[in-house]
């Protein structure tokens, strides 16, 4: 065979061999931002705190008071009275967004909070619906060094054990803070 | 094919004593040229033929946006004429079917409450009959007051005439009668005569951007010209 | 002469191929359309996120609401289709906001957006993990529509490639349709009852 038509063949068979590295590359060259921003949304565990510690998130100290279970309005559910406090640090103060917070289990499946707090636990603990709504206003209000006590109620079913608060602020995200009691 | 086409290299002759390194060259130049006599067919394309069919390609290139370009050109220059209509006929918007019935002006929206304080709306109620696939409310962007043009006017509320209520999505090939309704300014006079837009819509399957199936503005099918009616008394 | 003839025969195949590519490449639209996932009424139906149920279908020619004593009457061009169900979350709290009736001819209605404050009503509730909640759905659809279409169920009808529920109603849809029917305020679980005039 001619000299050229080998060299030709062989540029050929190496450009072909260099696509199948090239293409996967570029892709991933791509889409890297996509698949970081993914990683820091999925992959990251929250922040654990057990017990009373207080941990620094969005620049306060929080704390979970109490879990407190109270009988549902129906027979399946049961209702979660969650109380938690924060005390304000500079940062947090200046923060505008509202708290995304969620009740976990065992299972990892998640609650978010019922829109109203629930009748039985207003009854119970009369006063809780003047508390403020987790989130920058109240922070604000509070100001550095000041303590918000929040409180939010949650419907869950009576098989869901371990529970936990899930507490994530826009400013702060993607970390989340567990609060175990 | 003839063979005088490409072997013009070939026809070349290559000097040199038998043994050196030129006489080497020679003997595998002729070689290559036997070689591509006998292959020919399978040869790749030749420097002319490459440039004939860039040539022609551009040309055709050229010539297509040349035509495409002459078109538009000619296209803005003689637009269609945008039909005139009065109330009760029929648009064709590409997306709806839409008839204005009626224009008006009271002091009480089409849900029959009057506002605590005194307002005054323009309401203009209309037949709409959605031609797509799917529900949709994009009817609201569809009527627009071009005469009288009023500075700050808010965009128009629309009604559905069944509910005397708020109208959702209109669903395919449900015909429903809604009213647009419209504050009118305290200090701007009110009007006698209306001259409406009807927008058009065209349907196209892959967009330009992603190449996703839509709807888009496609200027305006018609002008609809209406006198208003007066409900007294009026402030 | 054979060689031009070879040669516009291949140019009319290359743009034969061309336009065929053309117009059975699919668009943005079909390659990022939900995932269908087929079920019947009477069982459950799930994806990834969330289930649900149809448990009744009713049609009517015009529907009532009665709230607190005050009587709102719903007419339509067409019938109303009443949907009966349950749905649970499975993993998290959410909220179903894309509700279809797909008709036979392909032509898809959404949900009625008419019952804003009826309790119970799909988009009013929030599904949440293990508590299954009753649902109520409701569609205008022209009376031909109805036999042989599909309920279709996503979370959202804005995420690209999500995975959507496509019940067929047919078993319990009822043969005949009803002058009207109202729906009221109920307390307990299910928060609203049917009642046939």
């Amino acid at each position: 065979m001619p000299s050229k038509t080998v060299s030709e063949r062989r540029a050929y068979w190496g450009s072909m061999a260099a696509l199948g590295l090239v293409l996967p590359a570029a892709v991933l060259a791509h889409s890297w931002g996509s698949l970081a921003e993914w990683y820091d949304r999925h992959g990251r565990e929250p922040i654990l705190v057990e017990g009373g510690v207080s941990p620094i998130y969005a620049g306060a100290a929080w704390r979970l008071v109490y879990l407190k279970r109270l009988p549902g309005p129906s027979a399946k559910a049961a209702v979660v009275l969650a109380e938690f406090e924060a005390r304000v640090g500079k940062d947090t103060a200046s923060m505008a967004g509202m708290c995304r917070i969620r009740l976990t289990d065992a299972d990892g499946r998640l609650w978010a909070p019922t829109f109203t707090l629930e009748p039985i636990a207003r009854k119970a603990y009369p006063g809780i619906e003047e508390r403020p709504l987790c989130g920058g206003p109240a922070f604000a209000e509070a100001g550095p060094g000041g303590k918000v006590d929040m409180v939010a109620t949650f419907l869950v079913p009576h098989d869901a054990v371990d529970l936990a608060l899930l507490i994530g602020l826009a400013e702060a995200e993607p970390d989340t803070l567990l609060l175990k009691p | 094919m003839t063979a005088a086409w490409w072997s013009g290299n070939c026809s070349e002759k290559l000097s040199g004593a038998a043994g050196t390194r030129s006489a080497r060259i020679g003997a595998l130049h002729a070689l290559s040229c036997r070689a591509k006599r006998e292959v020919v067919g399978k040869q790749p394309f030749s420097l002319k033929q490459r440039i004939y069919a860039l040539l022609i390609a551009g040309l055709g290139g050229t010539t297509a946006a040349a035509v495409s370009f002459a078109m538009s050109v000619y296209e803005a220059a003689n637009p269609d004429p945008i039909p005139v209509l009065s109330a009760n006929e029929t648009v064709d918007t590409g997306r709806w079917l839409v008839t204005i019935r009626d224009a008006r002006i009271g002091d009480i929206p089409p849900t029959g409450t009057k506002p605590f304080e005194p307002k005054r709306f323009l309401m203009v109620e209309m037949d709409l009959d959605n031609r797509s696939a799917g529900t949709s409310n994009a009817f609201q962007e569809l009527v627009a007051i071009a005469e009288p043009a009023v500075e700050g006017l808010p965009r128009p509320t629309y009604y559905l005439a069944r509910d005397r209520w708020i109208a959702g999505g209109i669903n395919p090939n449900m015909s429903e009668r809604v009213i647009a309704t419209w504050e009118w300014p305290r200090d701007k006079p009110l009007p006698s005569e209306v001259r409406l837009t009807v927008a058009g819509q065209i349907y196209k399957p892959r967009d330009n951007l992603y190449g996703s199936p839509g709807w888009f503005r496609n200027g305006t099918a018609a002008v609809v010209v209406m006198p208003v009616g007066r409900k007294e008394p009026l402030l | 002469m054979s060689r031009v003839l070879g040669m516009a025969l291949a140019l009319v195949l290359a743009a034969a191929a061309l336009y065929g590519m053309q117009h059975s490449t699919p668009g943005y639209g079909d390659i990022t359309s939900p995932i269908a996932i087929d079920g019947k009424a009477g069982e459950r139906v799930e994806e990834d996120t969330f289930a649900f149920g149809v448990a009744r279908a009713h049609l009517a020619r015009s529907l009532r609401t009665e709230n607190f004593g005050k009587v709102k009457e719903y007419t339509t061009s067409g019938v109303w289709l009443l949907v009966e169900g349950a749905g649970v979350a499975k993993v998290e709290s959410l909220t179903l906001t894309s509700a279809e009736w797909l008709g036979p001819t392909g032509i898809r209605y959404a949900l009625s957006q008419r019952f804003s404050n009826q309790p119970g009503y799909l988009v009013n509730e929030r599904l949440d993990p293990g508590l299954p909640t009753p649902l109520l759905l409701a569609f205008e659809v022209p009376e031909k529509e109805v036999a042989g279409g599909r309920l279709l169920l996503a979370r959202s009808a804005l995420i690209p490639l999500d995975e959507q529920l496509r019940i067929d109603i047919a078993g319990v849809l009822p043969n005949s349709v009803s002058p009207s029917l109202t729906i009221l305020r109920s307390e307990g679980d299910i928060r609203w009852a049917i009642r046939r005039e």
